[in-house]
């Protein structure tokens, strides 16, 4: 529905409905924008969340930019998880394509409903199950693979990598996937170093994000069928039906749900720290912005430099969304 | 959109027809009619009637409680079945004293809360003024945020802990002052405030867990293919012999076809190793970390160690004692360091590791576990083992066992909002006679805390060993150094880095000497500031002690002059502090590019 200008004489006639609309107002701005004002306001001291609070400009910033490393590693990190999380959106698009096309309604049905129940389990559970399934000694993952045989391939393809990294080894890529798989060693997933960052990119596999599917689905579903009728008649194949019809549909949606997956690699500490600990895995090698700040103000008790990285969290975001925008458009 | 001309007939009425009104003109829907009237008012008359209910159910619970009965209430964080049927007992050997006094009985009720949210759960009941009658103290926060709850919320028991027990009377405890009767005499008082909080009720030690009947089923099978002179009922207690049989035992495989694990680990239980085997070796660095010449390596000291160059980890004797180190690591089961404690415990339940590290606290529910496993197995409990000065390699770390120091735990506190503060006091002074103390820490197996209760058999083992080594070290000056130990020292023990690459003893020495310099200079600069911005309530404190002294009445003015020239120390040392660091800085300042030598 388009809105429609009105008189504030107009407007005071409706002051009840206004007055509806308050309650929900103040806890917006008491919750949200106090609290986010308040960051940037203590973002300028020296705060310890307690009785110390100085002045003391940008010095925050300041450190932040030019002589804190960590914090940038961080984002490095967070870069990786952002462009596999991309990537990972791609088997939920896959996904609700499908079941968009079942024909039989009621087995549509079922199929939802089997998508919607996991999203009941909350996060932290299936962060646990996930660090049961990459036990090293008991979990589910190293069994797979050894019992498949699968093991003996990737030890294959490490070895080859090794092999090859002695001369040819772009970014150190070769020698990093040498080092992942040894003969007669189970992989310790959580515990490794070098294989930390991918256990945390294989995480939720096969990736079948059950909010994205139910949005696309959702979607898909307002489609005309007579659409794809004259498609048909048009000679379209399965394929030309996706690319034509299905993605440009899905394209607002995908953008959405790209900024939210980018939004949660560089805000989500929770994940992280279940999975890794508060120091972010061994060597600190899967540390994240969030988690760097979620340290600093907890542990560390330094709560406006914490404040300075969540407003500087902010705008990477803000600047992420943006390019975000401005890549991906939408058709009408 | 037509507006609807307004009627005088209340507010309310006139919402609900702008809405219907509303809700025609846009075609969503037709005004209610009587029957969904009828309807919604029910729905109303339910909510407003079950939130009646439950306001009057929170208002007067207490009151009802409290009418027959005076109500006590504990919180604490242990969630193990031994510890709340032990306060159970305690709360009954309680109630059938008062009734062998005339004294009416005492309602008890135990809040067991999850360690993950007992932090949050005790803030969120000391602010909103619910908070239980005694409160367990120490985890969930930061050390600091606990020590500002004790001054803010919790009743100060030096007065109380300064005089005897009145239960121990008759008993060679009398007339003891009640912190005299503790064990460790309560240690000392909570330095920034200078009073007493908290009561402990038991004592904890830690050591190394084995599966007996697996230890001496594997150790009979190495016998027989003669790698062992005979089988063995108890882990050797030498370092090196203990490794070879880990080794050994790695190396034998299970029904399944399984190679078994010797050690079980985690983080948590890595931790352990290192305090009790590693920390000690390094008592010889004393002689360059002890500035202060107190016999104590203090953060501060090992920081301006390193700083000065006295304390170098790339030290060949460093090194060594970081061998050592690596070989302990190398006995943990593969991808011990991504595990959590619970992972580890799993695996010694399920015998699929023979050795397990852990403290007391974990005694009575580790043998529950192995007794009603699907094969019980007995729990045997061993020193750790040390090295021998005889060792061809080692032998010069030889010295003997690790000191411990006896210290109380599961410490309670009485909030100062509490209604029942002298009942609460009266239990916890009647929990801590010799005799309750024995039978209560009997029953949770525990370890006592009052002098002469005895453990129980299982528990002598963890008898602390007061002669032995102490650290030279302390690598924890703050948040930053122990984020930095805890991120460096798995690729040190596990000898890779992120890219596979092989990362030695040396590499973690270089970033020692570098990187952990640089996290303890920051934690330094926290500390000096907390110290500074302390000494204005440090002073003041002074201030109202000596006040307290010379306005106390007569026979009270003895206490309160002992306490204030007990505190009136506090506020020069904290001076003395800043001033020596200060020095200590300066001392060891990067000489300025251009400067004269």
């Amino acid at each position: 529905m388009k809105g429609q200008n009105i008189s504030l004489r107009q407007a005071r006639y409706h002051l009840s409905i206004y007055l509806f609309l308050l309650p929900c107002a103040l806890f917006i701005g008491m919750f949200a924008y106090y609290p986010a004002v308040n960051g940037i306001y203590h973002s300028f001291f020296q705060w310890n969340g307690g009785d110390v609070d100085r002045f003391h400009g940008a010095q925050s910033y300041s450190k932040l930019f030019l002589a804190d490393t960590e914090f940038w590693l961080a984002f490095k990190n967070a870069l990786i998880l952002g462009i596999a999380n991309i990537f990972k959106m791609a088997p939920s698009i896959v996904t609700a394509v499908c079941l968009h096309r079942v024909r039989n309604a009621r087995l549509q049905f079922v199929y939802r409903v089997a998508f919607v129940v996991p999203m009941v389990i909350p996060i932290l559970v299936t962060t646990y199950l996930w660090k049961a399934i990459y036990d090293p000694s008991n979990g589910a993952l190293n069994t797979i693979l050894q019992s498949t045989g699968l093991m003996k391939a990737l030890v294959w393809i490490s070895s080859s990598a090794a092999h090859l990294s002695e001369n040819f080894d772009p970014l150190g890529f070769f020698s990093w996937l040498g080092a992942l798989f040894r003969a007669g060693e189970n992989p310790a997933w959580l515990g490794t170093p070098s294989l930390a960052m991918l256990a945390l990119i294989l995480r939720d596999f096969p990736w079948v994000g059950t909010f994205g599917v139910l949005v696309y689905l959702a979607v898909l579903q307002s489609i005309p069928r007579d659409i794809y009728e004259a498609a048909e008649v048009d000679g379209a194949g399965w394929l030309s039906k996706f690319r034509y019809i299905e993605l440009p549909m899905i394209l607002r949606q995908v953008r959405i749900m790209m900024i939210l997956v980018i939004m949660g690699s560089i805000n989500d500490a929770g994940l992280v720290m279940a999975m890794f600990g508060i120091e972010g895995g061994p060597g600190g090698v899967v540390q994240v912005p969030a988690l760097f700040m979620y340290r600093e103000a907890f542990q560390n008790q330094n709560l406006g430099y914490a404040c300075a990285i969540g407003v500087v969290m902010f705008a990477v975001i803000l600047i992420c969304t943006k390019l975000n925008d401005w890549l991906v458009k939408p058709g009408d | 959109m037509k507006p609807v001309e307004s009627r005088p007939t209340g507010f309310w009425r006139r919402i609900s027809e702008r809405f219907n009104s509303q809700r025609n003109a846009n075609g969503n829907g037709a005004p209610a009619d009587d029957g969904q009237r009828r309807v919604n008012r029910i729905a109303v008359a339910l909510v407003a009637g079950t939130f009646l209910w439950s306001l009057s159910h929170v208002l007067l619970r207490q009151r009802i409680d409290e009418t027959a009965h005076p109500v006590l209430s504990l919180a604490h964080w242990q969630l193990e079945p031994g510890i709340r049927t032990g306060m159970e007992t305690m709360a009954r050997r309680y109630n059938a004293m008062r009734r062998s006094r005339g004294l009416p009985e005492v309602i008890f009720k135990q809040y067991p809360i999850s360690e993950k949210a007992y932090g949050q759960w005790v803030t969120t009941q000391l602010i909103g003024g619910t908070a239980p009658d005694l409160i367990e103290m120490g985890i969930g926060l930061p050390a600091a945020t606990w020590v500002n709850y004790r001054g803010r919320y919790f009743v100060p028991l030096t007065q109380e802990i300064m005089r005897p027990n009145p239960y121990n009377a008759g008993t060679p405890l009398e007339n003891v002052p009640w912190k005299e009767t503790f064990l460790d005499g309560l240690g000392n008082p909570i330095s920034e405030l200078q009073e007493y909080y908290d009561i402990g009720l038991s004592a904890f030690g830690q050591r190394i867990f084995f599966n007996q009947a697996l230890l001496k089923k594997l150790t009979a099978k190495l016998a027989s293919e003669g790698k062992i002179p005979a089988a063995l009922d108890e882990p050797p207690g030498d370092l090196r012999a203990f490794l070879k049989l880990c080794d050994q035992i790695m190396e034998l495989k299970d029904e399944r076809g399984r190679n078994y694990m010797s050690l079980a680990g985690s983080k948590y239980q890595m931790g352990f190793m290192v305090k009790q085997i590693i920390d000690p070796l390094t008592m010889e660095l004393l002689d360059k970390v002890d500035l202060n010449h107190s016999a104590d390596a203090s953060s501060e000291e090992t920081f301006f160690a390193a700083r000065m160059g006295r304390l170098k980890f790339s030290d060949p004797q460093v090194l060594r004692i970081a061998a050592i180190w690596k070989e302990i690591a190398k006995r943990f089961q593969p991808g011990w360091n991504g595990l959590d404690r619970n992972d580890a415990v799993q695996l010694f339940v399920r015998q699929q590791c023979l050795f397990f590290a852990t403290g007391s606290w974990d005694a009575s529910t580790l043998k529950v576990q192995a007794e009603s496993s699907e094969t019980p197995f007995p729990v045997g409990i061993a020193k750790f083992p040390v090295i021998s000065p005889n060792d061809p390699e080692w032998g010069e770390f030889g010295w003997g066992p690790t000191y411990e120091k006896p210290a109380t735990a599961f410490p309670f506190g009485i909030p100062s909002q509490s209604n029942n503060r002298e009942l609460a006091l009266d239990f916890l002074r009647f929990i801590t006679t010799r005799e309750n103390n024995q039978i209560l820490n009997d029953e949770i197996e525990w370890i006592p805390v009052i002098k002469g209760a005895e453990p129980k058999p299982l528990l002598r083992a963890f008898q602390p060993t007061f002669e032995g080594m102490y650290r030279g070290w302390n690598l924890e000056l703050g948040s930053r150094t122990k984020t930095f130990t805890d991120q460096i020292e798995p690729l040190m023990e596990i000898g890779e880095d992120d890219k596979g690459r092989s990362f030695t003893i040396l590499d973690w020495a270089e970033h020692m000497d570098t990187e952990w310099v640089d996290a303890a200079a920051r934690d330094f600069e926290k500390r000096d500031e907390d110290e500074r911005d302390g000494l204005q309530t440090k002073n003041a404190l002074a201030a109202v002690l000596r006040a307290k002294m010379l306005l106390a009445a007569p026979e009270n003015r003895d206490f309160h002059t002992r306490h204030y020239f007990g505190y009136a120390s506090v506020p020069l040392e904290a001076n003395k502090n800043i001033a020596l660091w200060q020095a200590w800085l300066r001392e060891t300042a990067p000489a300025k590019k251009g400067a004269q030598p």
